[in-house]
């Protein structure tokens, strides 16, 4: 069904966004994280997006066939920030080396708040979209009323 | 589908834009659920460009005036009518490579629920016409 498909879609991006956001909360929250259970000071994460089409079974495969370029958004997974964790000399601190310099995660806090500003939009574009979807139903239900 | 009868000409073009319409917001939603997806190329439904066109191309068969001082009378048939998915062009430049422009999605968005919001009213009450012909004539 037509609508359907649209509410997949924009489905699929209310979860992937919200992922993100769950991976930016912990980032923000982990800022300041200078042990981890793999050891060393918190990493920094992300989650990559992939433009996903459906060809599991015939019928996706056809439909995709003949409509073509509809896909919805699949979370590929989440990876670590490769950058270096920062130096802060601090040698009071337990953690810090012997020339007193603590590791502390490689987070940039404007950064974090700049992608969560991203990632509330893209989600507020796609809640727009499912009740754009929602009242065209609706509003074709209500044919021959 | 005939285009003759009661429910030809008008009710059909309607029906058939619907259905495209509807294509359209498909598309349009999977623009905006990619915004964020690298490399992600935007699609568009080139459709009101594609009725102007047939418009254009099935005017001979306009209604034949037999006075200059008479209405013309278009018969607006829908015969023809296949619009061309493209490429939406990337005016401003990423560096993820995704070609999605958010707030033209969303006013695209917007448009095209209006617009088939209206011609689902249009049709409804089209209907409600037809119905009401058909209750009035047995009184």
């Amino acid at each position: 069904m037509n609508f359907l498909d649209a509410l997949h879609i924009s489905s699929s991006a209310l979860s992937a966004q919200r992922i993100r956001m769950n991976i930016i909360s912990s980032n923000l929250a982990n800022a300041n994280s200078t042990r981890t259970l793999q050891g060393g000071p918190y990493k920094r994460k992300d989650v990559i997006f992939a433009a996903h089409q459906n060809f599991s079974t015939f019928h996706h495969m056809l439909k995709s066939q003949l409509q073509g370029n509809l896909s919805e958004v699949k979370v590929l997974g989440i990876i670590t920030d490769p950058r270096p964790p920062q130096l802060k000399y601090d040698p009071q601190h337990p953690d810090a080396n012997e020339q007193g310099y603590v590791a502390i995660p490689n987070v940039n806090l404007i950064e974090e708040m700049v992608n969560m500003i991203s990632a509330t939009r893209s989600y507020e574009a796609s809640v727009a979209a499912i009740n754009a979807t929602k009242s065209m139903v609706l509003k074709a239900l209500e044919i021959g009323r | 589908m005939d285009s003759q009868g009661m429910f030809g000409g008008p009710f059909f073009t309607i029906e058939k834009v619907l259905g495209l319409r509807s294509f359209k917001h498909n598309l349009i939603v999977s623009n905006i659920a990619n915004a964020d997806t690298p490399n992600y190329k935007a699609f568009d439904l080139l459709l009101e460009q594609e009725m102007e066109r047939v418009l254009r191309t099935n005017r001979n068969s306009d209604l034949m005036r037999t006075q200059p001082g008479h209405l013309p009378v278009r018969e607006r048939n829908s015969e023809g009518l296949k619009p061309r998915i493209v490429a939406v062009p990337q005016l401003s430049p990423r560096v993820d490579g995704n070609t999605v422009d958010i707030d033209k999605m969303m006013a695209k968005l917007a448009e095209n629920s209006l617009m088939y919001n209206a011609l689902a009213q249009i049709l409804s009450k089209k209907f409600a016409g037809l119905k009401y012909a058909i209750q009035e004539g047995k009184r």
